[in-house]
């Protein structure tokens, strides 16, 4: 078994069987986060296909000074954003001054499988699944997602705020569905 | 962060999930590096530098000098002017020493001034140039006539070794002859160095201009003497006009050089010795030197792929070429007064002169390329294109304009040249930038370099000029599609 560094080092040789070896043992744990930003399979295949491309060619750079899975996460969630950006173009990101959904009931996540909140995540609109993403699974601030997208901190906020709300909104009405089927 | 975002973030903590294997198809794919080996990279320069090659050789070769011309000229030098010289170094005339090839003299020194004016007057006026031996050899030969008479020196215009000796002091003398032009001083008869210069051997390129030049030489310094009679014996009109209007188009090869041509102009004009009256325009200076103010073409072009970069290309082109010369006569013909552009063919009644002015020659034809495109560069629905090749120009139209207000234009009269010899082959290479309109059709605007071929040169070896000039075209492209 071969460690990362070793793979690296294969993969900057281009050793096309250290590259399968990399991408194999990667690809399954980059995939979620793909179809996180995706609104389908295919456009998640489609941006993990260019996001490893471009690991592969890059792997030049990667200076180890932080862990090889979180430089490979980066580079996916940027080739995540550069896929989207047209659609972020065609449905811009707007200040939303009220949320209208409140919801005050407590949420159980842990009773959901994360394919489940994937689809609810993808059921986001495409400005609110990236921010949501961004914030509440991959931590960034809301000024650095500003600066990624390019829009206001503002804009970053009120688009979290509103895709907060819609997916606590789908997860108790999915609550609901799964508390019928066990009283059932 | 409240209690939802860490759940989610607990509940992706650990996710996998595989990809369908069209993934990593995918990266493969994207990792392969683009095909081009050791040989296409060959290919490419070696077309690119072969291109080049043919670009530059087309200015080389512009007015590159025959050799056959050149050998020829300079052996009749040496079997016409070494007895000569010798014979009168043997006259023990030492007044004619400074015109010596090792002795040259000052710009003075040669002049009818320091000579004596009546043995130059004497001189002059005996003396007849044969034609056709002027254009054989470049004027270099004598004739019989010339080499009887003593009286004729070796300043005389006809030693062009002698000529080029003075001509290394910049400007040379003539000598003043008793016809010299009302209100030209002998300062006026200085000529630079240039002008003498055709008239040596090593200007053999320039060979229409050198005869030009010795023409206009030999006037200054020895009119025609027109014998009794001879005025009565040949018709007044002949076809010499009208021949020395299509002799640039004889033998399948045009020169535009329309002026500087003339001698070439018909077997009629090349039997015509100075005395002939039928060089009754030969008093007109007539310019050596064209102007070239370029070419443009439109036309349809139909291309045929033969590679991923490459294209053979035909189609159907206009062109008109323009260049100026200057002339300083013209003629009255059918009561129309149009610009003289050579010294023969017109009647002595009808020649008039005038200052020097301007003529600008317009040549119109349709041509036939077949060239071999190469694409250098492509980007979005423009690409850039190397093109070489070959071109049949079909002379449709030629007409010469002076640019005094009286002067009507003169239209060319092509009738004496067959279909066959009115088609011009020239080599054609050129920077071409299209833009894609779509699959099949194409804009394209095109900068070119067209060299006129010789192909069988002049019989006697001295006409090889091949003029070259730079144009612009436009055209619509049709691209037809290869059938895999």
């Amino acid at each position: 078994m071969f460690q990362d560094e070793d793979l690296i080092q294969k993969c900057i040789d281009n050793d096309e069987q250290a590259q399968r070896t990399l991408y194999e043992r990667y690809a399954s744990k980059l995939m979620p986060m793909a179809m996180r930003y995706a609104r389908s399979q295919a456009d998640a295949e489609d941006i993990l296909q260019d996001a490893f491309i471009k690991i592969f060619r890059s792997l030049k750079s990667f200076r180890g000074e932080s862990q090889f899975l979180t430089w490979m996460k980066r580079v996916v969630i940027n080739t995540a954003i550069n896929h989207n950006r047209k659609k972020l173009y065609q449905e811009p990101m707007l200040d939303i001054e009220k949320t209208p959904l409140h919801v005050e009931q407590e949420l159980i996540i842990s009773q959901f499988h994360f394919t489940e909140l994937l689809a609810m995540i993808q059921k986001l609109p495409v400005g609110c699944r990236t921010v949501f993403n961004m914030f509440a699974i991959e931590g960034y601030s809301h000024k650095e997602i500003a600066e990624h997208l390019e829009v206001s901190e503002g804009t970053s906020k009120s688009q979290y705020s509103r895709a907060r709300a819609l997916m606590k909104a789908m997860v108790i009405e999915a609550s609901k569905v799964v508390e019928t089927k066990m009283s059932m | 962060m409240g209690e939802f975002e860490k759940d989610l973030r607990n509940a992706f903590e650990g996710a996998d999930f595989a990809p369908s294997e069209r993934v990593w198809e995918g990266v493969q794919q994207g990792l392969k590096p683009p095909k081009k080996g050791v040989f296409f990279m060959w290919q490419t320069y070696g077309v690119a530098a072969t291109l080049i090659f043919l670009l530059t050789m087309g200015f080389l070769l512009r007015n590159e000098p025959s050799t056959k011309a050149g050998n020829g000229a300079e052996e009749r030098l040496t079997q016409t002017e070494r007895p000569e010289k010798i014979e009168k170094e043997a006259t023990n005339d030492t007044s004619k020493a400074p015109a010596k090839a090792d002795n040259p003299p000052s710009a003075y020194e040669g002049a009818g001034a320091g000579t004596g004016a009546e043995e130059a007057e004497t001189s002059m006026q005996e003396t007849t140039v044969d034609m056709k031996d002027l254009q054989a050899g470049m004027g270099t030969e004598v004739s019989s006539d010339r080499n009887t008479n003593a009286g004729l020196n070796d300043r005389d215009l006809t030693t062009s070794a002698a000529l080029n000796d003075q001509s290394a002091n910049g400007l040379v003398p003539l000598v003043a002859g008793s016809d010299s032009r009302p209100g030209e001083s002998d300062e006026d008869l200085l000529i630079d160095q240039n002008s003498i210069a055709l008239l040596s051997l090593s200007e053999l390129p320039e060979s229409i201009a050198a005869i030009q030049n010795r023409w206009e030489l030999k006037n200054m310094v020895g009119p025609m003497e027109f014998e009794a009679g001879l005025l009565e014996e040949l018709p007044a009109e002949t076809d010499t006009r009208r021949a020395s209007l299509n002799g640039v188009l004889s033998g399948g090869n045009f020169d535009p050089n329309g002026s500087g041509d003339e001698m070439a102009l018909s077997q009629e004009a090349q039997n015509l010795s100075f005395n002939d009256p039928r060089f009754d325009a030969s008093r007109a200076i007539v310019s050596t030197n064209e102007t070239q103010l370029g070419s443009v073409s439109v036309g349809f072009g139909v291309g045929l792929p033969l590679g991923k970069r490459w294209l053979f290309k035909t189609g159907l082109r206009y062109s008109q070429y323009r260049f100026a010369s200057t002339t300083n006569a013209y003629s009255v013909e059918n009561g129309k007064e149009l610009p003289i552009y050579s010294r023969v063919g017109f009647d002595t009644t009808e020649v008039f002169y005038a200052g020097e002015y301007q003529l600008t020659h317009t040549l119109h034809s349709i041509s036939i390329p077949a060239q071999i495109g190469f694409r250098v560069l492509n980007f979005n629905r423009f690409s850039t294109w190397i093109n070489a090749g070959v071109a049949a120009d079909y002379m449709a139209n030629y007409t010469i304009k002076g640019d005094l207000n009286f002067l009507d234009t003169r239209k060319v009269d092509f009738g004496q040249s067959d279909f066959i010899n009115r088609f011009n082959l020239n080599v054609l290479t050129g920077l071409e930038l299209a833009y894609q309109l779509n699959d099949k059709f194409a804009l394209s605007g095109e900068v070119f370099l067209r060299q006129y071929v010789r192909l069988g040169g002049a019989t006697d070896g001295t006409f090889q000029a091949s003029p070259s000039f730079f144009g612009f075209g436009l055209g619509v492209n049709y691209y037809l599609r290869k059938k895999d």
